[in-house]
């Protein structure tokens, strides 16, 4: 059993797992793109623009390309906006490492070598891995096959870091794997989708978080894409693979809080999509033949042979039981197993919209969310059960950024819900209802993309600002306003339009 | 089954069965009679301003208008489980009917325009290269060149479109609307050559219909690719086919050794 440890536990600036991780990441660089165990290859995988790479310096005029069937078999595979995402990445990460430890080993390296794993949320890890970050190897010579110059971090000057007051784990509490794309909750894992390179409504522990550390690692803007920002490019970083290991660890942390927080059991999920005539997850072994997988192949990473040398539990895993206390029911909350979650209810209803059209530019955009009184009511209805002893399943309330368009990816902003018109959103943490980074928004809006243009949809989970506002007795109000604050002023050439911002309520 | 696969047979479920009750009003009604009567060889002997009266005469718009309606509920309905779902999904619960009325409304006000349209480009073909084997093998080349066009591809892309909608009042009302006619526009760009093919069979016009369905069916399957000359093959449609065959012997064939 071969164990993935956190980048930062290793000691030192260039620990030996690393410095191996950096030849491996040398020899598969110096391969040529038409060989599918080389590095390029390997991102394009992941996604491949030939404009992108070009601009960035990774694609050469004439330069020989892998052969057609190549590139149907393997190219432009991940998945995003899909319940397939946790697993397609599993073992996308899976046949990277081994292709990786192939490299090591033939250059004599160790047999066990493994993938660090980046944890941006904990204290003073949240600074790009130092290794990655100097253009020199350890001796001071240039070259660095772990450093890339198309990173611009959060504030698009280099500094790579993850503001831990921006990051959050609020998907690890969401009991159930599967969402909807219907306005609810997008679930742990994705939205239930055929194979879907580039789905439409990002999964929870897809938007935060995956897209945002995305984004604030890649930066950039509408002139320049940090290679991070954009899912088409993002794989060629090498820092890429130490951030979705991450995420992959995150997945085996939420199964800790059984009998909730389970993998899906739906055929069309185990089997993936070849199994209904769809196009197969298919990657290249490091003999160069294919590996065809399945998620029922990447549920128990145990019998994958690896293992994280953490997966203590990284939220607050009685999120439920709390609520019921805040709600007034404590002694619902006290019947309640620690730790227990709750299966949401299945009826998705929308609670109110804003006007169409909202645009993001400059340091901050407004609207305000017109509420449906009946629908309103039975938010509060179904709040006030719960004081009463009525029901110990309230509703869930989501704010939903709907068709979000647009041609630079790397923009991230904050979201406040009831932030009062005149007031410093900065100073109201309580209304925050989440940050979003437009991961794979510009291919997303190209009319002739995979959803003709629609752009992206992220659904944010409102629920304990929505508790708050019946508790202060301000939900019964015609208007909600919200606040979209950039983490850096957004130019109008970046075209960031939101449709239209809404909020929905799922509950039974 | 996961709440998404319920949400999307809730939709697909009322779709399919009105459009299999259009499919029974053609297949034992009178819907597409006066058309294929009109196109008899003794009238086509007639001169073609004549022939065309007489088309007019025998193909009043109300009949007409219906036999589009009929058609289009049999041939498109089971194409637009999505964006009625996407209208669904994002309107209030007491504007979810009204909205997708609209929609439809829209939707289907453009396929009559297109209907009429196609039918007077019907009965031109046949009153002008009536018997004309090569004139029909002009007409079906065109046909085919359209498909293969990117224009074709670029209706397909922009039919997969779902914008954000009005949520209140007269707003919401026309932008359903709106969506109905600006979906139904893209749909005609990128059916009403295939959708001209039936009409232009005197013999096994309801077969050839029911072939059309299939086809847009399968089209409607594949992913979006830029527009460009290219032929489209049912590539999805038939690895479906095949997975779905194997899925079925192997549970038949479980069955049998149990």
């Amino acid at each position: 059993m071969l164990t993935r440890r956190n980048v930062y536990g290793l000691g030192g600036d260039w620990p030996a797992p690393l410095l191996w991780y950096a030849r491996g990441v040398a020899a598969m660089k110096a391969r040529a793109l038409a060989e599918p165990t080389s590095w390029r290859f390997y991102a394009a995988i992941h996604g491949f623009n030939k404009g992108l790479w070009t601009g960035a310096g990774y694609l050469k005029a004439g330069e020989a390309m892998p052969t057609s069937a190549n590139q149907k078999r393997y190219w432009n595979q991940c998945q995003h906006g899909s319940w397939y995402f946790l697993p397609w990445h599993r073992g996308y990460l899976l046949a990277f490492e081994q292709n990786v430890r192939a490299a090591i080993v033939a250059l004599k390296g160790p047999a066990d070598w493994t993938l660090p794993y980046w944890n941006y949320f904990k204290p003073d890890q949240n600074k790009l891995p130092p290794a990655f970050a100097t253009p020199d190897w350890p001796d001071g010579k240039g070259n660095n096959p772990l450093y890339v110059p198309q990173r611009y971090g959060p504030q698009d000057d280099g500094n790579v870091y993850v503001d831990l007051a921006d990051v959050n784990l609020k998907a690890m509490a969401d009991p159930d794997f599967t969402g909807v794309a219907s306005g609810g909750a997008p679930g742990f894992g994705g939205v239930d989708t055929g194979f879907e390179h580039g789905g439409r409504t990002h999964g929870g522990i897809e938007t935060q978080p995956h897209d945002w550390v995305h984004g604030l690692v890649g930066g950039g803007d509408e002139t320049r894409s940090g290679l991070m920002s954009d899912p088409r490019t993002a794989a060629l970083d090498p820092i890429f693979w130490l951030h979705h290991a991450n995420i992959d660890r995150l997945w085996d942390v939420w199964r800790k809080n059984p009998p909730t927080d389970q993998d899906p059991k739906a055929p069309a999920w185990l089997k993936g999509p070849a199994s209904v005539g769809e196009r197969a997850f298919s990657l290249p072994k490091p003999d160069g033949e294919p590996w065809d997988y399945t998620p029922a192949d990447m549920v128990d990473d145990h019998k994958l042979g690896y293992s994280y040398d953490d997966i203590a539990p990284a939220a607050p895993p009685d999120t439920h039981r709390r609520r019921l206390q805040r709600l007034g029911a404590p002694q619902a909350a006290t019947a309640m197993k620690p730790g227990a979650s709750v299966v949401t209810g299945k009826s998705v209803e929308l609670v109110g919209a804003s006007p169409k059209g909202v645009e993001l530019k400059g340091s901050e955009a407004s609207t305000a969310i017109t509420l449906d009184v009946p629908a309103r009511k039975k938010v509060t209805a179904s709040l006030s059960a719960v004081a009463r002893g009525a029901a110990a399943t309230p509703d869930r309330v989501f704010l939903n950024l709907e068709n979000v368009t647009g041609l630079a990816d790397s923009t991230a902003f904050k979201v406040y819900v009831g932030v009062p018109p005149a007031a410093d959103a900065a100073q109201h943490a309580d209304k925050l209802a989440g940050s979003i980074s437009l991961f794979g928004v510009t291919s997303a809006s190209e009319p002739d993309g995979a959803h003709g243009g629609q752009g992206l949809t992220f659904v944010l989970d409102i629920t304990d600002i929505v508790d708050a506002l019946h508790l202060q007795n301000a939900l019964d109000v015609d208007k909600l306003d919200v606040r979209l604050v950039p983490l850096r002023p957004v130019h109008e050439k970046a075209q960031i339009r939101i449709g239209r911002i809404s909020m929905f309520r799922q509950g039974h | 089954m996961t709440q998404a696969a319920r949400e999307r047979r809730q939709v697909r479920v009322p779709i399919l069965v009105a459009s299999a009750l259009a499919w029974g009003l053609l297949v034992l009604g009178p819907a597409s009679s006066v058309v294929r009567a009109h196109c008899s060889g003794a009238v086509h002997r007639l001169s073609p301003t004549i022939s065309f009266r007489m088309a007019l005469a025998h193909n009043p718009p109300g009949p007409l208008a219906l036999h589009w309606l009929v058609m289009t509920v049999a041939m498109m309905l089971p194409l637009m489980t999505t964006p009625i779902r996407h209208l669904r999904d994002r309107s209030l619960r007491n504007r979810r009917a009204r909205g997708i009325a609209l929609f439809l409304a829209g939707y289907f006000t453009i396929w009559l325009t297109a209907g009429f349209a196609l039918s007077a480009l019907e009965w031109g073909i046949n009153i002008l290269w009536v018997g004309s084997s090569t004139s029909f093998v002009l007409v079906g080349l065109c046909l085919a060149l359209y498909e293969v066009s990117p224009l074709k591809q670029a209706c397909l892309n922009r039919g997969h479109s779902h914008p954000a909608v009005e949520a209140f009042g007269r707003a919401a009302d026309l932008d359903a609307l709106r969506f109905g006619w600006t979906h139904g526009a893209w749909c005609v760009g990128s059916c009403w050559a295939l959708m001209l093919l039936p009409l232009l069979f005197n013999r096994g016009h309801l077969a050839a219909m029911a072939l059309v369905t299939l086809w847009l069916v399968a089209e409607h399957l594949e992913g979006l690719v830029a527009p460009g000359w290219r032929l489209r093959r049912p590539r999805k449609a038939i690895q479906i086919l095949v997975a779905e065959s194997k899925r079925l012997v192997s549970s038949l064939a479980s069955r049998s050794l149990s």
